[in-house]
């Protein structure tokens, strides 16, 4: 392996990474064995704490769970692509009495905490709106804002043709945006916005914390019923990791495929241009 | 408005909550993200795939979860690290913070490693100096400056998750707002815009911090 790290290994340098293997499997085996020895010591490996999950009205319950996750997520992930896209056009608007307030408020709506915007609605309204439009708006609001910056950067990263040829044959420029330019960003920013769907699935555990019965409070009720709280964890992280890996290795598969069709992709991906940057900040 | 000044010490005790889990949480997630990143991008496979296996199990699964792992689930596993149950609820919160923060300082500090062209570290070998002057002297330097966006990105990120320790009995401002509307049920909306203006002041002061220490790396 030739990397800026490191040189392609000469014998010393194989033996030495052999021993480097040896040292890395060592401390792998034995963070393992640490887990399995705690788990053990604390009797969560017997028998009759993981039968549960055998079940099947159990495995019944388990998918209506991971289905109302999901039902958050969906409609989350529709409005925040709404939202996203309206936001985007108005911060690509030649108006710049348009232009002005959506830059403020995508700027402010990616400062608090998804949580916190939640609150926003279950305090805000009193009561008024149900605790899962709450974690829906929540998290529509925030990464509305975030996939409307992601939606800008793609714009900005195709050939300024586009847009002059649109306005060319005559098209306003608000038909410019929403008929050449968004759909276009659209599709070259899909690996990114694939991503931010990955944090819009993981952000709904959130409403956990309002009260909201999904997959998450599912997995804690279900242990506290049946005295098995560390395997019933275990079991729903392996549900939403399993989810989440599926998303991320569609996001992977399209990036590939874009990357060789796409200049605008490209363009996009590179370090410090914003559609990075926002990654990061979606954590 | 009066309300927040009427309740200045709540108000207090939250922003100090979440500013103590935010540097805890950023001094353990450097190490062990710096950590995670070193076994990344180490010369054998074993560790390689260690580092890995880590940072996509984690990444994958929302910080709620763990943090309710970490409260709940340790105490079962008897893990406890002090007796006083206040600090023992910090302690899990910081854990929690830094098990998930680290996978993303792992990727910023690899995808940093990454920028640097291979040619740099082949002409400074060729120049003859030995490989802790590659890395001193050409390859880490250019690297940190790649770093810094978003490894401060990702402490942003960091700084609004401290939000989630308010389900793990932390003290900290979500928990001070949920106080301040219960004892003041007719003051709501001045509650959570004073909440909502401190958040955005600390995520501020962070950003300036690392735009600082980002113009110094690049005229350093």
């Amino acid at each position: 392996m030739t990397s800026v790290l490191y040189d392609a290994p000469g014998p010393r340098a194989r033996a030495l990474n052999r021993v480097l293997t040896l040292v890395g499997v060592a401390l792998v085996a034995g963070v393992v064995a640490f887990v399995v020895w705690r788990l053990q010591s604390a009797l969560q490996l017997t028998a009759s704490k993981w039968s549960v999950f055998t079940y099947a009205d159990i495995q019944r319950a388990l998918f209506r769970a991971w289905w109302a996750t999901m039902k958050i997520a969906l409609v989350a992930i529709a409005l925040s692509v709404v939202l996203g896209a309206v936001l985007a056009a108005l911060r690509l608007s030649t108006v710049r009495a348009l232009r002005l307030p959506a830059t403020v408020l995508v700027q402010f709506l990616r400062a608090p905490p998804v949580l916190l915007m939640m609150f926003w609605f279950f305090y805000g309204a009193r009561g008024a709106v149900p605790v899962f439009w709450c974690g829906v708006l929540g998290l529509t609001l925030y990464n509305g804002a975030i996939i409307a910056e992601i939606l800008r950067a793609g714009v900005r990263a195709l050939p300024a043709g586009q847009r002059e040829a649109g306005l060319a044959v005559g098209l306003t420029p608000s038909q410019v945006t929403w008929t050449i330019l968004l759909p276009q960003a659209l599709r070259s920013m899909l690996p990114s916005l694939l991503a931010q769907v990955v944090v819009i699935l993981k952000d709904t555990a959130l409403i956990y914390i309002l009260g909201y019965s999904e997959l998450l409070r599912w997995g804690t009720g279900l242990g506290t019923q049946y005295f098995n709280l560390v395997p019933a964890t275990i079991v729903i992280a392996v549900v939403y990791i399993a989810t989440n890996s599926v998303v991320a290795a569609a996001a992977k598969v399209l990036e590939r495929r874009l990357s060789t069709t796409s200049r605008a992709t490209r363009t996009a991906a590179m370090p410090g241009a914003p559609a990075q940057v926002e990654s990061g900040s979606a954590v | 408005m009066q309300v927040i000044v009427d309740n200045l010490d709540t108000f207090g005790r939250g922003v100090w909550g979440t500013v103590v889990l935010f540097l805890w949480g950023t001094a353990g997630s450097l190490v062990f993200g710096t950590l995670l990143a070193v076994l990344r991008v180490a010369p054998s496979a074993a560790m390689r795939a260690a580092g890995t296996a880590y940072v996509n199990l984690v990444r994958n699964t929302p910080l709620t979860l763990i943090m309710v792992f970490c409260i709940l689930g340790l105490p079962i596993l008897r893990i406890t690290f002090t007796e006083e149950v206040g600090t023992q609820y910090r302690i899990y919160a910081v854990l929690a913070l830094v098990a998930y923060t680290s996978c993303f300082v792992c990727e910023a500090i690899r995808s940093g490693i990454n920028t640097v062209p291979v040619g740099q570290a082949e002409a400074a070998r060729a120049i003859g100096l030995p490989f802790g002057q590659v890395l001193s002297l050409v390859v880490l330097p250019q690297a940190v400056k790649a770093v810094i966006p978003p490894l401060g990105s990702v402490l942003i990120a960091m700084l609004k998750n401290t939000s989630i320790a308010s389900a793990a009995s932390n003290y900290e401002l979500i928990s001070a707002m949920r106080n301040l509307i219960e004892q003041n049920g007719n003051a709501v909306i001045p509650i959570l815009l004073g909440i909502t203006v401190a958040y955005v002041l600390l995520v501020a002061v962070v950003s300036a911090v690392i735009a600082l220490l980002e113009r110094a790396a690049v005229t350093a």
